[in-house]
């Protein structure tokens, strides 16, 4: 570690219930060059942010998954080679932090343990927010890094990217 | 103290049983040495018992071949000859083992090289289909033409315009860019977006359809733009094709994978997300990077190649140029001598640069050489054989008859109707040779002598004209030189006599003159008889004049006096102008 390190890339995926603000964290965190039909498409819109956590130069390769609804159903396999990856949930509905469990399930069950962060996004709107804190607590009981952002003002929108880059640069 | 105690035992023991003392030795050694013995024995034993030995090396044996491998390669320089021979062993022996053992290898690769040589012919063979008939086909079978390469191969030099303009090598698992290239100024995206897209793009195809775990997306086409894509165990290749790319390329990036994974197992192994190790794959990407660009498929021909057709066009023009004059000259030669009598071509022919001729040819006819040159022929370009022969063309057997009767100056020949015409004048005895001789020439049927004058008989006529002449006489009365009219029969017989002589002189080219001679008799006095003889003389050459008589002198009156035996008359005296009157 203590040697001038290389670039490291890492693959991360973004997932989430549909229009949980995914896409709004990953256009708050970097200028995307692909437009949003990719989603609608292939399901898959890739961006990439450069960081630099305790002097490593990180490469985030954000995999931003298509939003899960009843209609559409996240295709695992994009979740393969992932080094880690992002929940997002919105605050303001409670079945968008059961989705983001139940993917959390799917993702283990197909990459296997890997690092992950559960962000509850629109920290913005507080006040209208479905989640309790409660639910949180019990997630973070069970070691779930929990975090909450506003993709909207931009708060702990950085912090969460790092913290993710840390967990996956930490052995 | 143990090498003082064995040292003096000898001396020591020296009267004492020495079998005890040998004994106890040998026991002291045991005791001493025992341990080192047994390894000895042993050590000693694994080396000559061959089995021992030979289980001892398989132990190390397969250190120590790495350990010479890793030193330098002169094991392998060893090994080679036996093992190229204990192959050969093996094939001979059994040649469905060696099959067995490479066929899972060659199989596929044999596959590939079938697969690839078809997917060739059938782009060549629809491409030249499609190009046949228009106008740029046509213009690609004239240049096909120049320049000697098939028609498919020109097709498909003006059609597989393409430029590889990035190549990407991608990590399989994460769809992290490892390595990528680019030519030139091509505009790229970001490379890393880039590859996480063409995998994601990869799974999605993949999981969408259904397909099968070992199939996967080959290419993608937009337009113009073309992504091939390969895969290997861990890394995928896609290169970005702009055109259309000959199937070549895939083989390139199939080697070029291979290798890759070759050489950098160990960076795949410990791959991390740090893709500085695969930096060392730039050079196999960048054989990747292929191009057929228009410019160079239309760069100008060099000027040697412009030169050489030019040369090879000036040089047949040449070639043609003399070739068809020569022809020309040979067939004007070939002309000439039909049309040249006593000369008959049989066969003529060019070979090995010349010319042969073969022919039958009259002794009489010209020289065919002559006419070689007529013709501007090189005569040493010429190789011919004339058999001889009597030929039957009017003119030779002219020629011949020329040659065989030798006619006098004053003899034309000519054949005429198949008969030999000799016309003029000739001796009798010539005439009558030439009768005979015309017999046994060839070719002629006989010889005609009707206009042909017998000089002997010419002048046997003109003997008798000339003796008649000279006995006629004009007879006069008593004193007078008038010439009565009694005597006018006797001018005209003169005067037909004159003419004889004159046209018999000219044939006998015996030029002559008749002297006129008057004459008197005896009576009158000198000069009378003189005057008289004169005058006479004078009235007959009138007369005969007038009848037309030519070549006519008067006598000397004076020498006609003296003739005493005439009497009052005329008479004539032919005369040779060569002095003499006759012969």
């Amino acid at each position: 570690m203590s040697e001038p390190s290389a670039l490291i890339q890492k693959k991360i995926c973004m997932l989430g219930a549909y229009a949980v603000g995914k896409t709004s964290l990953v256009a708050r965190f970097v200028r995307s060059i692909f437009s949003e039909k990719y989603h609608t498409t292939i399901g898959v819109k890739i961006d990439k942010k450069s960081l630099r956590v305790d002097d490593q130069e990180l490469s985030l390769i954000l995999w931003d998954l298509a939003g899960e609804d009843d209609f559409y159903q996240v295709r695992t396999s994009y979740l393969r080679g992932s080094a880690g990856y992002l929940l997002i949930a919105d605050g303001m509905r409670r079945e968008t932090l059961d989705k983001a469990v139940e993917l959390q399930t799917r993702a283990e069950h197909e990459i296997g343990n890997v690092p992950f962060i559960l962000v509850i996004n629109k920290l913005d709107v507080i006040d209208d927010w479905e989640v309790k804190e409660s639910d949180l607590a019990a997630l973070s009981s069970k070691g779930w890094r929990v975090v909450s952002t506003s993709a909207k003002t931009g708060v702990g929108v950085n912090e969460t990217f790092l913290a993710i880059g840390q967990q996956i640069l930490t052995p | 103290m143990t090498d003082a105690a064995v040292r003096e035992g000898p001396e020591v023991g020296g009267d004492n049983s020495s079998d005890s003392s040998t004994d106890e030795l040998s026991e002291l050694r045991d005791l001493l040495l025992a341990p080192e013995q047994t390894q000895l024995s042993d050590l000693q034993e694994r080396i000559d018992n061959p089995v021992r030995y030979a289980a001892d090396v398989s132990r190390v044996l397969h250190n120590a071949v790495t350990l010479s491998l890793n030193r330098d390669d002169k094991l392998a320089t060893a090994l080679m000859p036996t093992v190229e021979s204990a192959i050969g062993v093996s094939v001979k022996k059994n040649p469905q083992r060696l099959v067995d053992v490479i066929f899972p290898v060659m199989g596929p690769a044999i596959r590939r090289a079938i697969a690839n040589a078809f997917s060739e012919m059938v782009q060549s063979l629809n491409q030249t289909l499609e190009y046949s008939v228009s106008l740029r086909g046509l213009k690609w079978r004239l240049e096909a033409l120049r320049t000697g390469k098939s028609f498919a191969e020109v097709v498909l030099s003006h059609t597989l315009l393409f430029r590889v303009e990035q190549v990407f090598l991608i990590h399989r698992e994460t769809g992290l860019l490892l390595q990528h290239v680019e030519a030139g100024t091509s505009a790229v995206h970001d490379a890393d977006l880039v590859s996480g897209m063409l995998t994601a793009i990869q799974d999605f195809v993949h999981d969408s359809f259904d397909a099968k775990k070992a199939d996967a997306l080959d290419s993608l086409q937009v337009g113009e733009l073309n992504v091939w894509i390969e895969r290997g165990a861990h890394a995928v290749l896609a290169v970005v094709i702009r055109g259309n790319a000959p199937i070549e390329l895939r083989e390139t990036m199939q080697d070029a994978l291979d290798t890759i994974h070759v050489e950098e197992r160990q960076a795949f192994d410990s791959f991390n997300g740090d893709a500085t190790a695969f930096a060392a794959t730039r050079p196999q990407l960048e054989s990747c990077l292929q191009a057929k660009t228009e410019a160079t498929a239309r760069q100008k021909p060099s000027p040697l190649l412009v030169a050489i057709p030019v040369i090879v066009i000036l040089a047949l023009g040449v070639w043609a140029f003399f070739s068809i004059r020569d022809s020309r000259r040979w067939n004007s030669y070939l002309e000439r001598l039909g049309a040249t009598p006593g000369l008959v071509v049989v066969s003529a022919e060019k070979s090995g640069g010349k010319y042969h001729i073969t022919g039958l040819r009259d002794p009489l006819a010209t020289d065919p050489a002559t006419l070689l040159s007529a013709s501007n022929i090189d005569p040493k370009d010429v190789v011919a054989r004339w058999e001889a022969f009597q030929a039957s063309d009017p003119d030779i057997v002219l020629a011949r008859a020329n040659q065989l009767l030798e006619p006098p100056d004053t003899v034309s020949l000519s054949v005429e109707h198949g008969s030999l015409v000799a016309r003029g004048f000739a001796e009798h005895d010539w005439i009558r040779t030439s009768r005979r001789i015309t017999q046994i020439i060839p070719s002629l049927s006989g010889f005609d002598d009707k206009e042909l004058i017998d000089l002997d008989h010419a002048r046997a006529e003109f003997d008798n004209v000339r003796k008649t002449l000279e006995q006629r006489s004009i007879k006069f009365a008593l004193g007078s030189s008038e010439i009565t009219p009694d005597q006018q029969d006797e001018i005209n017989r003169a005067v037909a006599g004159l003419k004889q002589i004159d046209a018999l002189a000219s044939t006998l080219r015996m030029p002559v003159h008749v002297e006129v001679w008057g004459h008197a008799d005896q009576s009158g006095s000198q000069e009378l008889n003189e005057r008289l003889i004169a005058a006479r003389a004078q009235q007959v050459m009138t007369s005969l004049s007038a009848g037309n008589a030519k070549n006519l002198v008067i006598a000397d009156a004076y020498a006609s006096a003296r003739l005493a035996e005439y009497t009052r008359s005329v008479t004539f005296k032919v005369k040779s102008e060569n002095g003499t009157s006759n012969k």
